[in-house]
């Protein structure tokens, strides 16, 4: 097998045009000494070229489309039509929360976002982050309602503290009492690895909206063979500063195997962006519920997955 | 719109604009393929398979205009759809397709390959979403395999380099597999 993938990594090297003029050599001789090699060449540069050709199919479809309805539009009442379809773009947009003006975080480095100090003092107690990990050990907690705010909980003199969020759902966290306090008072110098309490400005989003979490979630769960539990698995799971899925872990159960399923397709969701809080991408917490309802065992596929 | 500024679309990547222009051209090549046996269906297909290569030739390297996009699109959908119609043994009477003087050099070479790069397509196609997703992250998106594997749930770099060299092993199988039924219905002339 090894010598088949570090072949499969030579011909690509090849096809890109990456080898050096050693190496160039050398692979030009091999080819022109085996029929099968250049086949297997010629087949991975059809393949590469396929792939390329995809989302240029999906661009001329597009445009296929548009160019359809700017002929016909107008003879089959087309302004009515778009006229409604916008509306429903609107209606769907808002529905999803997903705005035109989402920074969303580059591979390698986060940019600094601009700061917006104004939004910082109308943030309501679900908005309330820590940095690090919430604490599952109750301390002397206290619970604060979502309408007290996050002053009350900056002012609140228990350590730890439970926020009681929209959903229903109690989560607990270490307020560090160095924070950004908003009578000034600090009480003892400020320690970098302790978590703070700081609102956030903007949650943090999956690519596309919640919509297209749920769909994404949908199309990639293979419900565990011969299990006919119904039901409800949440998992809470930390997305980092850098939109990361972090440690994926169970909140609320419904059996081992649909627990084991929940965690897998939670941890291979791709890189959401990030929480915002004062012009700073910072890592935050979400829970999300997966239903699983008593399905057929997905049949054996033909492709292969 | 010019044909500059098409070009200047696609080297930006704005190919649905650049595409929606260049479907101003489509009704002649509808004509030309309509007047030749052809469907309405059919010159929809020979079309965008010419909006395919055009696209692919002004994206690769040394690319200069040596004439109109009309003409160019022209002549390949001219060459597409003959090409087609010898695989469907039509004899070709009374072609009607006007040749004209400056079209590009390597026409043949173009039309020829393109019906292997269709059957790439569609081998891709058809394999299932989890291996097709993995090809695109690499080969498209070029994420770092350790990247995809985290994204798949994949335990680490080595299965997903492994995964991946399976899902190519069953693209190509795929692959062989059209071309060589392709060879026996349409044997190759000497």
């Amino acid at each position: 097998m090894r010598d088949e993938l570090h072949l499969m990594e030579l011909v690509d090297r090849y096809l890109d045009g990456v080898l050096d003029a050693a190496g160039a050599t050398e692979f030009s001789a091999r080819l022109s000494g085996s029929a099968e090699l250049r086949l297997l060449v010629d087949d991975q540069r059809a393949l590469r070229e396929g792939l390329q050709r995809l989302p240029v199919r999906t661009a001329i479809m597009q445009a296929h489309r548009s160019w359809s309805w700017a002929k016909w539009g107008p003879q089959f009442g087309g302004a009515v039509v778009v006229a409604g379809l916008i509306t429903g773009g609107v209606w769907y947009a808002q529905r999803t929360g997903h705005t035109e003006h989402e920074a969303s975080p580059p591979q390698e480095q986060l940019a600094p976002l601009p700061v917006d100090s104004a939004q910082a003092d109308s943030v309501h107690v679900d908005s309330v982050l820590i940095f690090g990990p919430p604490v599952k050990e109750a301390g002397d907690t206290t619970v604060i309602h979502q309408n007290e705010g996050v002053d009350a909980v900056r002012q609140h003199r228990a350590d730890t503290i439970l926020v009681l969020a929209p959903s229903g759902k109690k989560m607990r966290f270490v307020k560090d009492a160095s924070g950004p306090g908003r009578d000034g008072s600090t009480s003892a110098p400020p320690d970098p690895a302790a978590p703070t309490v700081a609102p956030i400005d903007r949650q943090p989003s999956y690519p596309g909206g919640f919509a297209a979490m749920y769909a994404y979630l949908k199309a990639n769960v293979y419900y565990p063979v011969n299990d006919t539990n119904q039901g409800t698995v949440t998992i809470g799971f930390d997305i980092s500063e850098r939109g990361a899925v972090v440690d994926p872990k169970v909140v609320e159960s419904l059996d081992a195997a649909c627990d084991a399923e929940a965690l897998r397709v939670i941890r291979a969701m791709p890189r959401w962006t990030p929480a915002q809080s004062r012009g700073q991408w910072v890592p935050s917490h979400i829970e999300v519920p997966l239903q699983f309802k008593a399905k057929q065992p997905k049949g054996a596929p033909e492709k292969i997955n | 719109m010019q044909d500059q500024e098409v070009i200047a679309l696609i080297g930006q990547g704005k190919d649905q604009a650049a595409f929606k222009a260049l479907y101003a051209h489509f009704p002649k090549v509808e004509r030309l393929v309509r007047a030749n046996s052809g469907t309405k269906a059919d010159a929809k297909d020979v079309f965008q398979d010419a909006l395919v290569i055009f696209h692919r030739r002004v994206r690769g390297a040394d690319f200069t205009l040596t004439s109109s996009t009309s003409t160019f699109l022209y002549a390949i959908c001219r060459n597409l759809w003959r090409e087609e119609l010898r695989k469907r043994n039509k004899v070709l009477t009374g072609w009607d397709a006007p040749e004209t003087a400056d079209e590009p050099a390597d026409l043949t070479a173009m039309v020829a390959r393109e019906g292997e790069f269709k059957q790439a397509e569609k081998a891709l196609h058809s394999l299932g979403d989890k291996c097709l997703d993995l090809l695109k992250r690499f080969y498209l998106a070029k994420e770092p395999l350790m990247q995809i594997a985290q994204a798949l749930g994949l335990a680490g770099e080595g299965a997903a380099k492994t995964r991946k060299y399976k899902c190519l092993e069953e693209a190509r199988k795929r692959y062989r597999a059209l071309a060589e039924r392709d060879l026996v219905s349409n044997p190759q002339h000497a």
